[in-house]
């Protein structure tokens, strides 16, 4: 927790509707004319794509068949606890980018997609640091980034949907089978529930995707359920530390409505601005106060 | 499929609802004169409560850490598959009891039986009309073993993922004292069969309903309030529109709040649960009646 340098966490696995909070993200920092230093997730796993599966296999051989990009064996939690830790203090630290893909390592001489860039410093004179990932309230013995951050916002769909949205993008776009990905998604299930699973009960405010279409079988589903064929449950817990709104949000945003004191459910299609609604005003006061501080 | 002697089967999780699924079923029985024969599907398990702890505890030392009520190993889904294909022809069969409680067992007290072993195979009552097989496995496929053809109506009854483990965990930990660690590991050993034999099945249901939670379940092990049916909706799926007789807007006309988010399926509020399957199953069934009438000539 830093007044000064504050830290905003994004926890959600891809596909889950990060895109969506990062446009989200991208405007309310355009208009609050905020500077910030960005930091994903993915540049903090511990291997590259190559040393990563021979990790995998390395894993296999020696009898654990859970090892996956869900773990602590994977990811470098401590550096990440650091980067939080020393952004906070100072407002500065080390980051690095991951190259997903070949048009992102172009620039990069010598460097080839799935491979980490050098570390070098954040850049100078930052308002807040935004982290985008899978990670950013884990606690476990070792390390407690949930404690580290101000503002905890996880954005997850229910389990049915993201088995859904997973399949549907290794099948279609990677080309792996319906089995394979299946087989996939079980290896991982365990450190998925151990390490992801838990953070969604750390988190300030989640973003939760809901279907209204039958998702009973999800590995057969044809369609991804379209954002209008959805709900999306936003739950607060502690409302009164942001100062939350909600009549002002039930009339802003049509057909929504509550359905526990600290939840509001509003239309799939209206995620993008809700999220807007709910935490300009948010950033608008962690300036206010860092400016003060 | 049987016009003669039909076959329904509700497939889901007990936890799901399934229960108050087999309420709406006697209800409507009552309603149009049909007599029912039930079958449970905890009676094809193929051990005993204490049988089956030894038979995970060998399976597990054998390397296979799988071995679940999921799967076929510890199903007779070949003695399922007799009693679908007798009771289709003939109209009669043989079933048993699963006694999950002392309650249950203290009916069969005289025979000494105990909690979580199964009565002797009995006749099913003569002169049902029609066949209700209520558990988890309705119309599996597994081990050479193929139960679609042989049911007549097919409905499945799943809440979402997150829900049920949530229900799994409340259940086990506050029923039935376990800790919250040893349900998940149970959930995480089960998983591999509950995703190769109990969820395939849901995209051959004739009519699914799904229950879906409206407040936050993205930490289903730690969910301390298990959302109430107010807290939900439930999404009800017609596969086959043209099978059934599905009259949409007089659903939409009797059950306030329900809508319409696809062409086959309307989203009620999760207290409509059981009125929506009374009016959508009532006309289904007596069809189901009139044809078997039909077919005997009566």
């Amino acid at each position: 927790m830093s007044t000064k340098h504050p830290i905003i966490a994004v926890t959600g696995s891809s596909g889950a509707g990060t895109s969506t909070v990062k446009e989200a993200f991208e405007h309310i920092f355009r208009r609050a004319n905020v500077n910030p230093a960005v930091i994903e997730g993915d540049s903090y796993h511990r291997y590259n794509r190559m040393e990563m599966k021979e990790a995998v296999a390395k894993a296999e051989a020696e009898g654990n068949t859970n090892f996956s990009h869900f773990g602590a064996d994977a990811n470098l939690f401590e550096e990440l606890a650091k980067t939080f830790r020393t952004y906070g203090e100072t407002g500065g630290g080390k980051r690095r980018l991951y190259l997903h893909n070949d048009e992102e390592a172009l620039p990069y001489e010598g460097l080839g997609a799935g491979e980490f860039t050098p570390w070098e410093d954040m850049p100078a004179d930052t308002d807040l640091l935004f982290y985008e990932g899978l990670h950013g309230c884990v606690v476990t013995d070792e390390v407690d980034m949930a404690s580290a951050t101000d503002l905890k916002i996880g954005v997850v769909p229910v389990i049915n949907l993201e088995w859904i949205q997973k399949i549907h993008r290794d099948t279609k776009g990677r080309g792996y089978s319906e089995e394979v990905v299946m087989d996939t998604i079980l290896r991982r299930m365990h450190e998925y529930v151990h390490y992801i699973v838990p953070q969604f009960a750390h988190t300030d405010i989640n973003f939760q995707r809901v279907p209204v279409v039958d998702t009973s079988d999800p590995i057969i589903a044809r369609d991804i359920p379209t954002p209008d064929e959805s709900l999306v449950v936003i739950r607060f817990r502690n409302p009164a530390k942001f100062q939350i709104d909600f009549p002002y949000l039930l009339q802003m945003i049509h057909d929504s409505f509550m359905s526990r004191r600290n939840t509001i459910v509003v239309p799939g299609g209206k995620m993008g601005l809700a999220m807007e609604l709910i935490i300009e005003p948010i950033i608008w006061r962690m300036l206010d106060e860092k400016r003060r501080a | 499929m049987s016009e003669k002697h039909p076959i329904i089967a509700v497939t889901g999780s007990s936890g799901a609802g399934r229960g108050s699924v087999k309420d709406v079923f006697e209800q409507i029985f009552r309603k149009t004169g049909v007599l029912a024969a039930f079958i449970d599907g905890e009676s094809f398990h193929k051990y005993s409560r204490a049988e089956m702890k030894d038979a995970v505890a060998k399976a597990a030392a054998a390397g296979n850490p799988h071995l679940s009520h999921f799967g076929p190993e510890a199903n007779s889904f070949g003695e399922l598959e007799n009693l679908y294909k007798t009771y289709g022809e003939t109209g009669a069969g043989r079933r048993r009891f699963y006694l999950h409680s002392e309650a249950d067992a203290a009916l069969f007290a005289d025979e000494g039986l105990k909690p979580g072993e199964f009565t002797p195979w009995e006749d099913l009552p003569p002169d049902t009309d029609c066949l209700v097989y209520e558990g988890l496995h309705g119309w599996v496929k597994a081990g050479g073993v193929e139960l679609e053809p042989l049911v007549d109506l097919r409905i499945g009854v799943v809440p979402v993922i997150n829900l049920e483990w949530i229900h799994k965990i409340d259940r086990d930990t506050k029923m039935r004292g376990y800790s919250q660690e040893a349900v998940v590991d149970t959930m995480l050993r089960r998983m591999h069969d509950y995703v190769h034999y109990v969820i395939p099945q849901f995209k051959m249901g004739d009519i699914n309903f799904q229950r879906i939670p409206v407040v936050d379940t993205s930490s289903p092990m730690v969910a301390r309030d298990v959302p109430n049916e107010d807290e939900t909706a439930v999404v009800v799926r017609v596969r086959k529109m043209k099978r059934f007789t599905i009259d949409f807007p007089y659903l939409l006309n009797e059950i306030p709040g329900s809508w319409m988010s696809r062409r086959n399926s309307i989203v009620v509020p999760g207290g409509k649960m059981d009125l929506c399957m009374r009016l959508l199953l009532t006309p289904i069934i007596e069809e189901m009646m009139e044809k078997r009438k039909m077919a005997l000539g009566k």
